[in-house]
């Protein structure tokens, strides 16, 4: 008797066991092979494994709490720099430690990097500083003067003119993919400069090249590790003065070319655009207090796809992972919460034991 | 309200800036002085639609001080809807820039180890160090 109670019991375990097994469902939506590099306040940088969302490793800041962080064009190297923007450090991301600094400040002077361009092939940086010098009542704040640095020989090589001698407190500055020339954004056109010489040799009228009836085409050309190198694809806006409405589109403009392909989307709203793997769709965030959105946009359809709304919060910022399947919401605090890119739905919220500064996702 | 007096250029740019609309309503009665037009004197509401100005939106005087974006207790549109949510969210991101900062220390000459004991505010809000002057 108790031999087939025993033998009736293990039966029906292992059928119990079985059955489970079965019935789990699919492994948990994850958002690729890729790695987190997340800055935090506590003068670190975090190696996060995408796939688990783990800190693999985490890189030591010693300039100071890395409240930017820029990835080379070789996805070899980071640069850091610090809140006072007068330090920059160098990591190397294969092993993961720290190559070396540089800043320009010394005893007497700050010299704050408000702008930093790093050639694609990492022989030097356009830097656009202001100066600081402290005197016995007052502080002397100097103009925003671009330089060339060198980043072997680590030192200012040259100092670079403004476009008609106009100083401009912010500089968008772009290389082309092999570091050859490099495109100087102005509000009426882009100057294009030899690199080695920093002779302007041409200049693009990008408003020509799209339509002259089109109104300003107001375009950010934002980076993205999804595109092509020299490919930029991202939102625009142009005001129709006729009708005295703004338009927003996307754009995809290859910079080498001067080509744009555009198309327009409608009205103009408040919205981001962050590009996902593949090319094919975009999504955006539309962070607006009590009516926080997430869009899609079908690249390839050229429209506008979903617009849901969700539970966020201010200060939010979006990137799609390297598998295109989640969406991260980070930013402001110590989390990521990880959204399905397909149904707009919550996965999960990853916490960490420090708030972010800055954070980019590599393929 | 007539208890401040600007001291320094900066004081007195922001004193001038609140001025114009009373100065100009002044001299369009001929400097006879003011009969319905504020008193240059008056307390002016920072929002809404009370005073001698109207402004659209809060009105923001020069200077970092002033920065209300986003807000510690009520944000720029003087609710609380647009904080950080919870607050501590934004507690370091004040810090190393330059909103409110006579509520969060300063990073760049007094107080640049600040997190080093809590680098997640809203975890570890208990061991964030108060600051003296």
């Amino acid at each position: 008797m108790s031999r087939c109670w025993k033998f009736g019991f293990t039966a029906a375990l292992l059928v119990v066991l079985t059955a489970r097994a079965g019935a789990q469902g699919p492994p948990a939506t994850t958002g690729g092979n890729g790695t987190i590099y997340y800055g935090t306040y506590d003068k670190k940088i975090l190696v996060i494994d995408e796939a688990s969302m783990n800190v693999r490793d985490s890189m030591r800041v010693s300039v100071g709490i890395p409240i930017g962080l820029t990835l080379s064009a070789d996805r070899k190297k980071m640069y850091a720099i610090e809140p006072a923007f007068e330090f920059v450090e160098v990591f190397d991301l294969a092993t993961r430690k720290a190559t070396g600094q540089f800043s320009l400040s010394n005893d007497s002077v700050r010299v704050r990097i408000t702008n930093f361009n790093v050639d694609p092939r990492d022989r030097f940086a356009v830097l656009l500083v202001k100066t600081a010098q402290r005197k016995s009542d007052r502080w002397e704040i100097g103009k925003p003067t671009l330089l060339k640095y060198d980043l072997t020989t680590k030192a200012v090589t040259d100092t670079i003119k403004w476009p008609n001698g106009e100083e401009r407190e912010f500089a968008q500055i772009i290389f082309s993919p092999d570091g050859a020339l490099m495109y100087f954004f102005t509000a009426e056109d882009i100057l294009i400069y030899d690199s080695a010489t920093l002779k302007q040799v041409d200049r693009w009228d990008l408003q020509r090249s799209v339509d002259d009836g089109l109104g300003t085409l107001n375009f950010g050309f934002p980076e993205s590790l999804y595109e092509e190198p020299g490919f930029y694809t991202g939102l625009f806006r142009s005001t129709d003065l006729i009708n005295r409405r703004t338009l927003m589109g996307v754009a995809r403009v290859d910079l080498t070319k001067r080509a744009v392909e555009f198309y327009s989307l409608g009205p103009s709203e408040p919205v981001g655009f962050a590009l996902a793997p593949g090319r094919q769709r975009g999504y955006g965030l539309r962070q607006q207090v009590g009516n926080y959105q997430f869009w899609t946009f079908d690249l390839q359809g050229r429209r506008v796809g979903q617009r849901v709304e969700f539970e966020g919060r201010p200060r939010m910022g979006l990137t799609v992972s390297t598998n295109g399947r989640v969406l991260y919401i980070h930013t402001a605090g110590p989390t990521i919460d990880m959204f399905d890119a397909q149904t707009l739905q919550k996965i999960r919220t990853v916490e960490y034991r420090a708030d972010m500064t800055d954070v980019i996702v590599v393929p | 309200m007539r208890h401040l007096k600007p001291v320094n250029r900066k004081a007195r740019t922001i004193e001038s800036l609140a001025a114009p609309v009373a100065a100009a309503g002044t001299a369009a009665v001929g400097g006879a002085g003011p009969s319905d037009v504020h008193d240059a004197t008056d307390v002016v509401a920072l929002q809404g639609t009370q005073g001698p100005r109207v402004p659209e939106g809060p009105h923001i005087p020069l200077g970092c001080s002033f920065v209300f974006a986003p807000g510690w207790e009520v944000d720029s549109t003087g609710s609380t809807a647009g904080l950080c949510q919870p607050v501590e969210r934004d507690l370091y991101d004040c810090y190393v820039t330059c909103f409110w900062p006579i509520h969060v220390p300063d990073l760049y000459n007094h107080a640049p180890d600040w997190t080093a004991k809590c680098a997640a505010a809203q975890q570890d809000w208990r061991k964030i160090d108060l600051i003296f002057p």
